[in-house]
């Protein structure tokens, strides 16, 4: 079960690693750090494609394979489901890719780094046919799903490579100009389609509601991450830029590699959305796949699942959002008193475990 | 060499258990937890979107030994199940296992009652009335118990109230170590 997650959000890092490697080719010298990117990591990247989209695959195969033998269903699996059909596709176009990016220096030039950002678009489509989205409505859940996957994989590619493949930290105002601003606009793109995402499976009015379910946990999870991201953020877009602005001695990169960290547990958390039962009726959902193991700890009335989640503050849950809010303020005072960026990054974590208790206690 | 190691160790990363998705019941013939009075020749399994030819729906009686089904047939969004010869008193449980149209496995289980009249029927009756007698107890005890706990519904607060404690001392010490060590 873990595991599916976890091969799941690393399929997600290595779109975001090839989308970041080849786009930052387009950049002149002049507006980015030095940066060297070892090929191994691009040859590396499509080899995880490969294997990590398998992931659901195998389940299938896993899941039938008692009833009717490996090898047919396996047959079964590979020529005749959906599923089966576009993996092969992927694997097949794949193998093209890793040899394209093995025999031609895709990192030297421009035009072959375009054809490789085609390549890894085209996987990025493929991605988005085969999500919910895309089977829930004719075509916008896939166009808006292939948007929402296109803007984390830039802002989160780009972040990445500059974070973790930057030699020294020379252009650094040049890069931030053109950076920042497109950070905010890929932000704003991943909201809007994220809500709207949201809303084919959820109605808004059942979101606490949701919360019964593992689908709506890992839900809240995902958005109470973004929180503590938005302020490394903060700190790497504008704060950083005006002390380096007043010639101030600062290196950016732990920041920028803590806020990276933050970001890929969003893709832990999608990776659980993506895999779990979506609720389009919570009701439904619940006689299905039960209630989540957590809810189930803290709540201790009957659920039920006509229920509707009421929320009140009551004194517990109001201690929790008072040390959320003294955890956020810790990540900025730890910045300001100059102390390690994985001292931030803890009161992040922090500061998402306390809101998220406060919103469970918060539940009359 | 290196990369055949970490191949395999990807590999092995990608096992998964079930998980469901999309797809789910939607209407059954005999339905959940129905008590059926006659008959029984064939089971019926309605989704809401088409499912997979690989599906399969299996039946187990009381003693959990299981129902030979003769055929079992998969058209678009139905499974129809056959018996050799109708169904005996008892209870059932029926075992489903799909693959959704969007390709994610899903699989569920449910019961219901054979019972036809025969000469037994007083047993019967008399049984039905012992057996009523004790949901009627619990649901007597249940709401006495729920209602006290109404007042607070969360069950954990003493463990919340200690993670709350947990929490400050770590923002505190966290302050204090910061103001004492990075002090400029």
């Amino acid at each position: 079960m873990v595991w599916i997650y976890i091969s799941e959000s690393l399929l997600y890092l290595c779109f975001s690693l090839l989308m970041g490697s080849f786009i930052l080719q387009f950049i002149p010298e002049r507006l980015k750090p030095k940066i060297s990117i070892p090929k191994r990591l691009i040859q590396l990247s499509v080899l995880g494609i490969i294997f990590f989209s398998a992931a659901p695959v195998i389940r299938i195969i896993l899941f039938l394979y008692e009833d009717i033998g490996l090898m047919l269903t396996m047959q079964n699996v590979l020529g005749g489901f959906g599923v089966g059909k576009a993996w092969n596709v992927t694997v097949i176009l794949a193998l093209f890719f890793y040899l394209f990016v093995s025999l031609f220096p895709v990192l030297k030039s421009k035009v072959l780094a375009g054809i490789s950002l085609a390549f890894t678009f085209i996987f990025l489509l493929a991605l988005g046919w085969a999500s919910h989205a895309a089977s829930l409505t004719e075509w916008s859940g896939f166009v808006v799903h292939s948007l929402h996957f296109l803007a984390v994989t830039v802002w989160v590619g780009i972040l990445l490579i500059v974070g973790w493949c930057s030699k020294n930290q020379e252009n650094w105002l040049s890069y931030l100009k053109w950076f920042t601003p497109l950070a905010i606009g890929c932000f704003l793109t991943i909201m809007g389609t994220g809500i709207y995402l949201m809303t084919l499976v959820i109605d808004v009015n059942e979101y606490g509601d949701a919360w019964m379910l593992p689908y709506g946990q890992a839900l809240l999870l995902k958005h109470l991450t973004i929180i503590p991201v938005l302020f490394f953020a903060f700190i790497n877009g504008f704060w950083i830029r005006r002390k380096l602005q007043r010639q101030e001695q600062i290196n950016p990169i732990p920041w920028l590699k803590f806020e990276s960290i933050l970001l890929y547990f969003t893709f832990v958390s999608t990776a659980v959305l993506g895999q779990q039962e979506p609720p389009h009726s919570i009701e439904i959902t619940f006689g299905g796949s039960g209630s989540s193991a957590v809810f189930d700890y803290f709540y201790s009335g009957i659920i039920d699942p006509s229920m509707h989640v009421q929320f009140g503050l009551n004194t517990i849950s109001t201690m929790f959002f008072i040390v959320a809010i003294i955890f956020m303020w810790l990540i900025l005072y730890s910045f300001r008193k100059k102390a390690p960026a994985s001292v931030s990054f803890f009161m992040g974590m922090f500061c998402i475990l306390s809101l998220y208790l406060g919103l469970i206690a918060s539940i009359q | 060499m290196k990369r055949i190691i970490s191949a395999t160790l990807i590999l092995l990363f990608t096992f998964t258990t079930t998980v469901s998705a999309h797809t789910g019941l939607t209407i059954s013939s005999p339905a959940d937890g129905e008590y059926i009075t006659e008959d029984v020749y064939e089971i019926v399994l309605e989704f809401n979107s088409k499912i997979e030819s690989t599906s399969t729906v299996k039946v187990f009686d009381e003693s959990k030994e299981e129902i030979i089904i003769s055929n079992t047939q998969v058209s678009d969004n139905v499974i129809t199940g056959g018996f050799m010869s109708p169904l005996d008193n008892g209870a059932y449980t029926v075992e489903w296992k799909i693959i959704g149209a969007d390709g994610h496995p899903i699989q569920g289980t449910y019961s219901f009652m054979v019972s036809q009249d025969e000469l037994e029927e007083p047993v019967v009756t008399e049984e039905n009335q012992e057996t009523s007698d004790v949901p009627k107890e619990e649901s007597i005890e249940e709401p006495v118990e729920q209602s006290i706990e109404d007042s607070s519904k969360i069950a954990s607060n003493d463990v919340l109230v200690l993670i709350l404690v947990i929490l400050f001392t770590i923002a505190g010490g966290f302050f204090g170590w910061i103001l004492g060590r990075w002090q400029k």
